[in-house]
């Protein structure tokens, strides 16, 4: 047999390199959908995102590899929206939490047909609002905001295991409440 | 399908769904759904979740104005390869430019790739799905040519491990078997370790005509989501080849890189627990591609 020998832990840095330009594309939709939740504002959204992604790949050389890239630009994200939130305290006097949701404004359109459909909307707002906060958090996290499984598991520090278990569980709930009303169209 | 089999493939379809994974492993992943009418049946309501949830909070809405606004974000890093820093924009800067996002087409073409495939087959009739479905396999590379492992071997690799894991009490070894000898190193120690499976990664390089270039050899426990990343496992026209793994239950994902610095090159894949060779992908070193086969083969009995 070959001889063998002991080879030195790696550092914490290896393996970090700066994020290709088709990574960030991925991650952008992840962290503009948290900003919309926390603002309610489409350009708001924006400008947060690419506020925090500017600060991020500033830094890049102090990401250490320890999470997820993903995980770590979502909490420079929030601290984003935070220092936004309190410059803006007469506007928002109340930022949105974390996880909370919130309904982008826009143009509804009229007529009956829209109107069933903005009430089933509306009745599935409020049965994801009725989920336990362990579920919907997960569930907003992976359905709505996109993220994988594996960073809502680092988001939420559980394991992946836990975080498919909450959105399944989510899931059958939702479709119980709705009672037929999430079939494809 | 049980429930841990059900809960990896949800995991990948959200995966598949949020962008992350490559052609190749959107490719592998289709390849499973096209036959598995369950598989189907479940993208197909995580798609319909999917919209009807945003719909009901506006965020349908709201993706023309991130479309935008991702464009113009790409756009100004300016096209260099790797995110280019110092030509970064100052922030705030979103809403003032709205260019033309000629870019954004090239971009974001894989994620584009990814819709178009997976509302392909979950559209078509059940004529069409089949043709669709020859068609797509017909177009899926021939397997690459490298022997399976033989129960010799695995004998081998059983011994070599049992060696070097004899004098290990705490955590466990991983173990790197290349042409020029072999390594050892220490896992983080975690509660798992009774009852886990050993498993053989290995790693192939090679050319088009099917040559041999590089083979590296490792063996780790196949725990779930352990990451494993190392430098200088191998050589490649004079370049170090580095080799990361993370272990699943059912599948590991690898990514392989040749070259330092700025003129790396890697491709990454995840690979279902077979005794079969896959083709991650293909590197260019110099103009000259090179194909990346890829084994990841569970070594019978547990590792106690």
């Amino acid at each position: 047999m070959a001889a063998f020998r002991r080879r030195p832990p790696p550092g914490p840095t290896a393996g970090v390199r700066q994020p290709s330009e088709h990574e960030i594309a991925a991650w952008y939709p992840r962290l503009f959908r948290t900003a919309l939740r926390l603002t309610g504002s489409a350009d708001d959204a924006a400008d947060l995102t690419q506020q925090a992604l500017v600060q991020a790949l500033g830094a890049w050389d102090r990401f250490d590899g320890g999470a997820l890239p993903t995980t770590w630009l979502h909490r420079i994200l929030v601290n984003c929206v935070r220092d936004w939130s309190r410059r803006r305290a007469v506007r928002s006097a109340q930022p949105a939490g974390e996880w909370d949701l919130a309904t982008v404004a826009a143009d509804s359109p009229d007529g009956r047909e829209q109107l069933e459909h903005r009430e089933q909307l509306a009745a599935l707002r409020r049965a994801i609002e009725a989920l336990p906060v362990d579920f919907r958090t997960a569930l907003v996290a992976t359905v709505i905001d996109g993220y994988t499984y594996q960073e809502a598991a680092e988001l939420f520090h559980a394991p992946v295991g836990t975080i498919a278990s909450r959105v399944s569980q989510a899931r059958v709930r939702l479709k119980a409440a709705m009672s037929g009303d999430l079939a494809e169209d | 399908m049980t429930q841990p089999e059900q809960a990896d493939l949800e995991e990948r379809l959200q995966t598949l769904l949020a962008g992350d994974l490559t052609p190749e492993e959107t490719r592998d992943l289709l390849a499973c759904i096209v036959g598995d009418d369950a598989a189907r049946e479940r993208l197909r309501e995580m798609l319909a979740l999917q919209r009807q949830l945003r719909a009901a909070y506006g965020y349908d809405r709201a993706e023309p104005a991130m479309k935008r606004a991702r464009a113009a974000f790409l756009r100004s890093l300016g096209g260099t390869g790797p995110a280019a820093v110092g030509g970064l924009p100052a922030s705030g800067t979103a809403r003032a430019a709205r260019p033309v996002y000629r870019r954004l087409h090239v971009v974001l073409s894989a994620a584009a790739a990814i819709v178009l495939a997976a509302s392909a087959y979950l559209a078509v009739t059940a004529h069409l799905q089949n043709r669709a479905v020859e068609k797509y396999l017909g177009q899926t590379a021939e397997p690459p040519a490298v022997p399976p492992v033989t129960p010799a071997e695995r004998d081998s690799y059983r011994r070599i491990w049992n060696e070097v894991a004899r004098g290990a009490t705490g955590p466990k070894p991983w173990v790197l078997l290349s042409d020029g000898g072999g390594e050892f190193g220490y896992l983080p120690a975690s509660g798992e370790g009774a009852g886990e499976r050993l498993l053989l990664v290995r790693c192939t390089v090679l050319t088009m005509q099917g040559g041999r270039v590089e083979t590296v050899s490792l063996l780790v426990p196949a725990r779930r989501g352990l990451p494993l990343a190392l430098p200088d496992v191998g050589r490649v026209v004079g370049r170090p080849m580095a080799c990361r793994l993370v272990a699943h239950e059912g599948w590991v994902s690898v990514g392989v890189t040749v070259g330092k610095d700025s003129e790396a090159v890697g491709v990454q894949g995840r690979i279902s627990l077979t005794n079969r060779a896959v083709e991650i992908g293909q590197l260019h070193l110099g103009g000259t591609p090179m194909r990346i086969v890829v084994e990841a083969v569970p070594l019978d009995g547990a590792m106690g």
